[in-house]
């Protein structure tokens, strides 16, 4: 019996020893899994993409640049009254009345400010912050959120500090979730008592979990009902709570709460729900909103507010209820809380989509930051992306497309096989303002605005030209756009080899003036020019402009025969526009950390490519390609702004481009079939129309510019057909720019003489 | 040390002893960036001028100016704060918005000239002071702004070691702004390393 009793302890012993042993062994495990968690970071925060800031300034007008629907994306509320809260705005006769949202800027964020904009026929003539009543001359919306990068995960999510989260927000939540929560040790037996009692005594179902719990079971544990599963979460409570201290947890419950669904997206945290249902950051929330979002934590898509607004009242209303009857708030706070109606913002507001860009931003970051980083630590990527321009570029493309399927039937057959690409780049500052790579990223990710390599044709033209004045100003006779070249059947002798350039429809002019060769595009007066300069100076000057690649010594490049992206060619155009000044364009402004620290700025790198002189001489030879040469199909689309441009078309219409210009916007547009079959389309038809609509309408609002011609110039009135000083007998003149000194001297001798 | 801590709590309950506190929201590690060092001296060896960044681009606003050529200025004007107070960042995007606004208006190209000398950036410095130059020189801007474009591309040209073009550019800015002192103290500046270079001769 002894003997038995003593095995019996023995056994016993060993057993708790081992019990002993193997809790101690599995509370280590939760121990490194709870501190390794946190130490790591228990979040992935996705790196958000967002468009250029929006400027209000004088002279734009709200309407034509999209104003109000920029605000409807960014989640302004219209109000009839005079705007109080930010992101708000009231519309007047003659202005609006906004109460800008500020955001986050290295060391200095942009300030939160109430502005009145007067307007005069839509167009702002003066801004005003109301408040101060000082004079406003530029006001910033704040960037529009493109996408994230990582958005596999479907959780969107922004940290916030404790100290960011009114007490009042906090009450309301420990009064709902765990009013003892400062008092327990992670888990509450008062509160699972009285739960497993109202679940006994068949009361309303209570939940004893407490916010650590709640905490430690969404980051650890499925989300299943079990007491298999409450043991681990009550254990890994109690391991938090030892390592951390009450108000790290709340911090990171605050953080990590479930609080709806954004379609796929999860919405966690209060940051994100606050912005989710209201539009506005956590400490702007007023009483009732607070309540509100407190009450969604048990159920957070049957209580929501966009699809159940009764619930959702309910919910609130008991919530302001509790925190009346622990009093952390007055009778009198509780009774206009409730008398507050639910007021939410949409839940969904379509984002400006641009999937090429987004992925463009996407892969320039991950040359500079480990994809890892950009999935998971937070970064704010501030792109140069209009995020009007871009909405502009994709539905100008798409609708070009079909207009050109339905007017050319055999087109239509291969219908989703017609591409196109269009950039746009502000020319001062090399931002790329929109890029469409393609018809449709869904089906294909290629983006032919950048990684596109295609033949531009007779878009290069201009490139022979500059090279032309520029070379030939120390030359005794130096090339002018009124200088008369020979448009006739030309062979050009290299190699042992033969090169015959054609014209269009082998229709040649004779003699004409450099100008009307480029207005016209004609080949064999541009492939003349071309062998005058050689082909050193025009390799040259293709490399300074923005073309990035080797290019060949064959006399065909002086037609376009070679390979370029898109974006190359709107660089180059970019630095004709910009006074001969190259700037390698930019999508990526700045990188900020979440905390708002500037981690890595852009600012623009530029070089001169050519004088401004020779850009402003081939620019207004350009302008001419829009007012009368191949580009006039622009005016006819009713685009009336001072613009330049080019047409370009390669052999069997197998590309189809239009590049060009207005004094503050570059773009460029490619049309074809991504396997090189023939179009049978030039660029005026197939590209200039989408180029036209996109131009008219993102120019559409703006301060309208003209080129100026810069102080080395001047402008001489000649006779085109001769190219000499315009008597007052010729029946045709035209303003023609020439370097000072360069001008013609001698009159036009056929129109002033009698003979 | 931490896991045996918390393991004993566990089993004998929760003491109040808590040493170690780390964040819960672990700071993102800071990205590796090669970034260049900026160098307090030139490359070249000239001594970097003091920047100059005159205060008077909103008052050198003629009376009847464009709208924008207005904004442009005052946009400018808030760069020239935020380069003061060293936040060349936002200066920069100041300034690019300037550009945007106004890009005739020859203010942001100044200071954006300013902004790549600090940074010794002086080839793309001389590309925007030049476009300041010539956009100023198109009429309707005071004497002293156009001296002071005249002079920003002195120095851009003098951190690139033309010196000969450096004093043509100052020169020219006391042309036309006989009081623009900064070209003549660069002036001096530029004569100084001559009169050292001539020493040894002198010597001999």
């Amino acid at each position: 019996m002894r003997r038995s009793f003593k095995i019996l302890a023995a056994t016993a012993a060993t057993a708790s020893l081992a019990g002993a042993v193997w809790t101690h062994s599995w509370v280590q495990t939760l121990d490194k899994r709870v501190s390794q968690t946190f130490s790591d970071g228990p979040w992935d925060l996705p790196s958000r993409i967002y468009a250029s800031p929006f400027l209000v300034h004088d002279e734009i007008a709200l309407e034509e640049t999209s104003f109000f629907e920029r605000l409807a994306r960014l989640r302004y509320r219209e109000v009839q009254h005079l705007p109080t809260r930010r992101g708000e705005f009231r519309r007047l006769t003659n202005g609006v009345e906004i109460f800008l949202r500020g955001f986050p800027y290295p060391r200095k964020p942009v300030p939160h400010r109430r502005l009145r904009i007067d307007t005069v026929d839509g167009t702002v003539t003066r801004m005003v912050d109301w408040q101060s009543g000082d004079r406003v001359y530029v006001a910033e919306l704040e960037p529009e959120l493109l996408a994230s990068v990582g958005e596999a995960h479907w959780q969107q999510r922004r940290l916030v500090s404790l100290a960011e989260v009114p007490p009042r927000f906090v009450n309301a939540i420990l009064t709902s979730e765990d009013r003892r929560f400062y008092s327990h040790y992670g888990v509450d037996p008062r509160g699972i008592a009285r739960a497993i009692v109202a679940n006994l005594t068949g009361g309303k179902r209570q939940g004893g979990s407490t916010i650590t719990q709640q905490l430690v079971k969404n980051l650890f544990l499925t989300p299943e009902r079990a007491i298999r599963r409450k043991i681990p979460e009550a254990f890994l409570a109690v391991v938090t709570e030892r390592r951390y201290s009450k108000n790290q947890i709340l911090e990171a419950y605050l953080n990590e709460v479930y609080l709806g669904q954004d379609g796929r997206r999860a919405i966690h945290g209060i940051w994100e729900a606050s912005h989710f249902y209201f539009a506005r950051a956590p400490n702007e929330l007023s009483l009732a909103e607070a309540a509100l979002l407190t009450g969604l934590i048990p159920a957070p898509n049957k209580y929501s507010p966009h699809r159940h607004p009764e619930r959702a009242r309910k919910v609130r209303d008991r919530v302001l209820r509790q925190m009346a009857e622990v009093g952390s708030i007055t009778q009198g706070e509780f009774a206009r809380a409730v008398s507050e109606p639910i007021e939410t913002t949409p839940p969904r507001i379509e984002r400006v989509r641009a999937p090429y860009f987004t992925e463009y931003v996407r892969r320039r970051a991950s040359a500079l930051y480990p994809t890892i980083d950009l999935k998971r630590n937070g970064y704010e990527l501030f792109t140069t992306l209009d995020s009007s321009a871009q909405k502009v570029a994709a539905a100008v493309l798409q609708n070009g497309l079909e207009q050109i399927q339905q007017r050319y039937p055999k087109i239509g057959e291969r219908k989703d096989d017609l591409q196109a690409a269009l950039i746009a780049i502000h020319p001062q500052s090399g931002a790329i303002v929109a890029m469409v790579g393609g018809r449709s990223y869904g089906k294909s990710q290629f983006n032919r605005a950048v990684q596109a390599r295609r033949q531009p044709g007779s878009v290069f033209k201009p490139i022979v030209f500059l090279a032309a004045f520029e070379k030939s100003r120390t030359w005794p006779t130096p090339i002018t756009p009124a200088t008369m070249l020979d448009d006739t059947p030309f062979e050009w002798h290299y190699d042992r080899r033969t090169w015959r350039p054609q014209n269009y429809a082998d229709t040649y002019l004779g003699p004409v003036s450099a100008r009307r060769a480029l207005e016209l595009s004609l080949n064999s007066a541009t492939a003349r020019l071309a062998a005058d300069v050689g082909l050193g100076p025009i390799r040259a000057t293709a490399l300074a402009l923005g073309i990035d690649r080797e290019l060949p010594a064959l006399p065909s490049l002086s037609l376009g025969a070679v390979e370029v992206s898109p974006l190359e060619v709107a660089e180059v155009y970019a630095s004709i526009a910009n006074g001969g000044v190259h700037i390698d364009p930019r999508a990526l402004r700045k990188v900020l950390s979440p905390n708002g620290e500037l981690i890595e700025a852009h600012p623009p790198t530029v070089s001169r490519a050519i004088s401004p002189e020779t850009a402003f001489l081939v620019t207004h030879i350009l302008q001419g390609v829009i007012e009368s040469g191949t580009g006039r199909g622009a005016r006819e689309r009713g685009f009336v702004a001072a613009a330049a441009g080019k047409t370009g078309t390669t052999n069997d219409g197998r590309d189809a481009w239009f590049a060009g210009f207005t004094p503050n916007l570059v773009a460029v547009v490619w049309v074809g079939y991504d396997d090189g079959e023939p179009l049978g389309l030039t660029g005026a038809q197939a590209a200039l129309p989408i180029w036209t609509d996109f131009m008219k309408q993102a120019s559409a609002g703006r301060p309208a510019t003209k080129f100026s011609p810069p102080s080395g110039l001047t402008m001489v009135e000649i006779d085109p057909a001769t190219g000499r000083r315009a008597g007052s007998r010729c029946p045709r003149t035209i303003l023609e720019a020439f370097p000072v000194g360069q001008e013609p001297i001698a009159p036009c001798e056929i129109h002033d003489s009698w003979f | 040390m931490a896991l045996t801590a918390s393991t004993a709590a566990f089993i004998v309950g929760c003491p109040e002893g808590r040493t170690r506190r780390p964040s819960l929201i672990a700071p993102p590690t800071p990205p590796p960036i090669a970034r260049a060092p900026a160098p307090t001296i030139s490359p070249r060896g000239v001594e970097r001028p003091p920047s100059l960044v005159p205060p008077f681009a909103v008052a050198s606003i003629a009376q009847g100016s464009s709208p924008t050529l207005v904004t442009a200025a005052q946009l400018s004007d808030q760069a020239r704060r935020e380069l003061e107070g060293g936040e060349a960042a936002r200066a920069i995007e100041h300034l690019e918005q300037a550009i945007q606004v106004d890009a005739n208006a020859p203010y942001p190209f100044y200071y954006l000239a300013d902004v790549y000398l600090r940074r010794d950036r002086a080839g793309e410095a001389l590309v925007f002071a030049k476009r300041a130059v010539e956009l100023a020189s198109r009429g309707g801007y005071p004497i002293e702004w156009i001296a002071h474009s005249h002079v920003v591309r002195g120095r851009a040209l003098a951190q690139l070691g033309d010196r000969d073009e450096a004093r043509q550019a100052f020169l020219l800015a006391i042309e036309v702004d006989p009081a623009n002192l900064p070209a003549r103290a660069a002036i001096q500046r530029l004569q100084e390393p001559r009169q050292n270079d001539a020493r040894p001769n002198d010597a001999r």
